[in-house]
């Protein structure tokens, strides 16, 4: 009996087992393999560029800057807007300069349009330039 | 943390490039708190383009800012090397003033390559600033390190040799002397290049090297070729060199080196040194050198190979015009001279403020055998200083007790007394010698002790071992003692006569009843003449301890005594 079991376990093996001419290797496998390579090495490719232009952009950015320092002084949105519009008026190339130049905040250099503004940026002048 | 400081931080610190267009910006801020907070946060971030600014702005910085950036050692070194490397025309000469005022030694080796290049337009400016960087760097080595600053300065000094090591293959070049310079100022006299330059005079620096080691002032330079005198094989020429050269900065450094006297080694090298530039037409160069530097000019011309009258007139204008030092070795090295002139100068020297001079001239005239040479001695013997008695009794060396005593009996009574005085003068040992003999076993010393005493008037001094010789078992030694005893009236010597009244020997008894017969007669000559002074009268307590007296000079003449004593 068992010698009989045997004998069907090696003949059902040897049935699945390859055998020369069984598998095909055709170009249209090759195409589909180099594809995806070529794919997935260009979305490598995308990924690191697009990375390294992010950190060059965050790296010479005036206005990321100018954002980190409004975070580091805690400078709501409101207040963030106006200083924003100060530096535009201005023309400033660093906006960051309105957080070390007083005098950009002085009510001559402003003009009138900026009346309704001078106390809530007076208080703030004084909040960033404090020395204490 | 204030609002202003919390700013600058960031800026200092944040990775944003914009944040050193902002420091920048901020360097001309209206408020100078502002501009100077920005300076120190621009020095914390760095950085090529702050160094850049920093570099071009140079001249137009304060120089409060300008040390700021010289204490962040090599802070500017990168943008300085850039500018010397690149020979950017518009911030050369910035980079150079930069690089002395921030002592970025870094740079020399580049500086050098610049001034090797004959053709470039910067080759004048970088030569005289290796120059001064190496001069500075030179300074640092000479001076405590600075423990702040991590540089080793003797690393730089090794790598800035290697770079200038290069350019003494080439001394040709129209900045060969700065250069030349530069590399003196660091090498040491061991160096390979400069020993083969000061050996072969075909060379091409060979000239250049004299002629700088003659000339330059600088003293590290003069250092240098001071440091060939303790080199047991030194180069002919640096020899040469150090006796050529005649101005004053170097003579100081020479005379503080030989202040203390020459090594062997340097006494060799100055044996080889045949002439000296400033003799003797410059001996007013003398005058200028202070008190520890004289002394080194007498040790130089003592032990060089000059002539001797030369030596001689050196010593003669020291000895008048000296400080007190080199006047003393002065006086010292007049030994190894002769003649009517150094006698005469010998003589003059008795004259002279100080004392050690005086003994070192003393010490001199029984060698040079001058008329007067024992009159003088003898009055020296009264100095009150130590070192002339000393001197005197050294130069009056026969005048001791031992030689007396061979000579004793070949003298007159007089000569006896008056070389007996000369004597106890010389010899301070004598009382102590007489006083051992008075107790010695031998009969022959004792008399001979008691005839010395009476001959060198110590009877006062030496009463007690007189008295004690009343019991000695010889009775004409005991009359001896009774008859020196005799001379001095006193408690103890009456005392000692009466106990001898009652003596075994009738001679003993009676040369005590005379001696005290005679006592008696002087005092009663001294109640009739109640002013004059007696010795006899002084208590047995005031007489001065053995070997201490000096008793006044002696009436007699010297000379007729030497003649006497010899």
């Amino acid at each position: 009996m068992n010698c009989l079991t045997y004998s069907l376990a090696v003949a059902t093996w040897g049935a699945k087992q390859p055998k020369p001419g069984d598998w095909t290797f055709g170009w249209s496998a090759v195409g589909l393999i180099g594809a995806t390579s070529l794919l997935v090495i260009t979305l490598i490719w995308l990924a690191i560029k697009s990375y390294q232009a992010r950190q060059r952009r965050e790296r010479h950015s005036p206005w990321r800057l100018f954002s980190d320092l409004c975070r580091t002084h805690h400078v709501s949105r409101r207040h963030q807007h106006i200083l924003k519009c100060l530096a535009v008026q201005y023309q400033l190339e660093q906006p960051a300069m309105l957080f070390i130049e007083p005098k950009w905040w002085e009510a001559e250099q402003l003009g009138p349009t900026w009346s309704p503004h001078l106390s809530e940026l007076n208080r703030l002048r004084l909040r960033l330039f404090s020395r204490r | 943390m204030n609002p202003l400081a919390a700013t600058l931080k960031l800026l200092a610190n944040n990775n944003n490039d914009s944040a050193t267009a902002v420091l920048i910006a901020a360097l001309d801020a209206s408020q100078r708190d502002i501009r100077d907070l920005a300076l120190v946060a621009l020095l914390d971030r760095g950085g090529p383009a702050a160094e850049l600014h920093i570099l071009r702005n140079w001249p137009n910085l304060s120089e409060r800012w300008r040390q700021q950036v010289a204490d962040r050692t090599d802070w500017l070194s990168a943008a300085i090397r850039a500018a010397i490397v690149n020979r950017e025309a518009a911030i050369f000469s910035t980079a150079c003033s930069a690089a002395v005022a921030t002592r970025n030694y870094e740079a020399i080796p580049h500086l050098v390559a610049v001034a090797a290049d004959a053709a470039s337009p910067f080759a004048a400016r970088a030569a005289t600033t290796a120059l001064e960087l190496t001069d500075l760097l030179n300074e640092e080595l000479n001076s405590p390190r600075d423990y702040r600053i991590r540089r080793d300065p003797q690393l730089l000094r090794a790598h800035v040799l290697v770079a200038l090591e290069r350019v003494m293959d080439r001394l040709d070049g129209p900045y060969a002397r700065e250069m030349l310079e530069a590399f003196l100022l660091l090498a040491s006299r061991d160096n390979a290049a400069i020993s083969r330059l000061l050996q072969s005079p075909a060379e091409v620096g060979h000239n250049l090297l004299v002629s700088v080691l003659t000339i330059c002032s600088r003293p590290a330079i003069e250092k240098l070729l001071l440091s060939y005198l303790d080199d047991p094989r030194a180069p002919h020429a640096a020899i040469n060199i150090i006796g050529r050269r005649a101005d004053i900065s170097f003579l100081r450094h020479l005379g503080r080196k030989l202040a203390d006297g020459p090594t062997p080694e340097q006494s060799a090298n100055l044996r080889r040194i045949q002439t000296i530039a400033f003799l003797p037409d410059h001996l007013d160069l003398i005058d200028a050198l202070r008190d520890a530097e004289q002394p080194g000019i007498v040790h130089l011309v003592v032990e060089s190979s000059i002539s001797r009258d030369l030596v001689f007139v050196v010593l003669n204008y020291i000895l008048r015009q000296g400080n007190v030092s080199a006047r003393r070795l002065a006086a010292n090295a007049l030994t190894q001279f002769s003649g009517p002139a150094a006698d005469g100068l010998a003589l003059q020297l008795l004259e002279d403020d100080d004392t050690q001079v005086r003994a070192a001239a003393a010490g001199q005239l029984r060698e040079r055998n001058v008329p007067g040479a024992i009159d003088r001695l003898v009055d020296i013997l009264s100095s009150p200083h130590l070192e002339e008695r000393q001197a005197a009794q050294a130069g009056l060396r026969e005048f001791t007790l031992g030689h007396f005593s061979a000579v004793f009996d070949a003298l007159t009574p007089a000569a006896r007394v008056a070389s007996g005085a000369l004597v106890r003068r010389v010899d301070s040992r004598a009382i102590d010698q007489i006083q051992a003999d008075m107790t010695s076993i031998n009969r022959g010393r004792k008399q001979r002790a008691i005839e010395m005493a009476l001959a060198l008037d110590a009877v006062d001094v030496l009463q007690v071992p007189l008295a004690l010789l009343l019991k000695d078992e010889d009775q004409y030694l005991r009359i001896e003692a009774i008859r020196a005893l005799a001379t001095l009236d006193c408690r103890l010597t009456r005392e000692a006569f009466r106990d001898a009244l009652l003596d075994s020997h009738p001679l003993v008894q009676q040369a005590a009843e005379s001696a005290l017969a005679q006592l008696k007669r002087a005092t009663a000559d001294l109640a009739a003449k109640p002013t004059s002074a007696s010795r006899a009268e002084m208590p047995i307590n005031d007489s001065t301890a053995p070997g201490v007296a000096i008793p006044p000079s002696p009436e007699i003449s010297t000379t007729a005594l030497t003649e006497v004593m010899s």
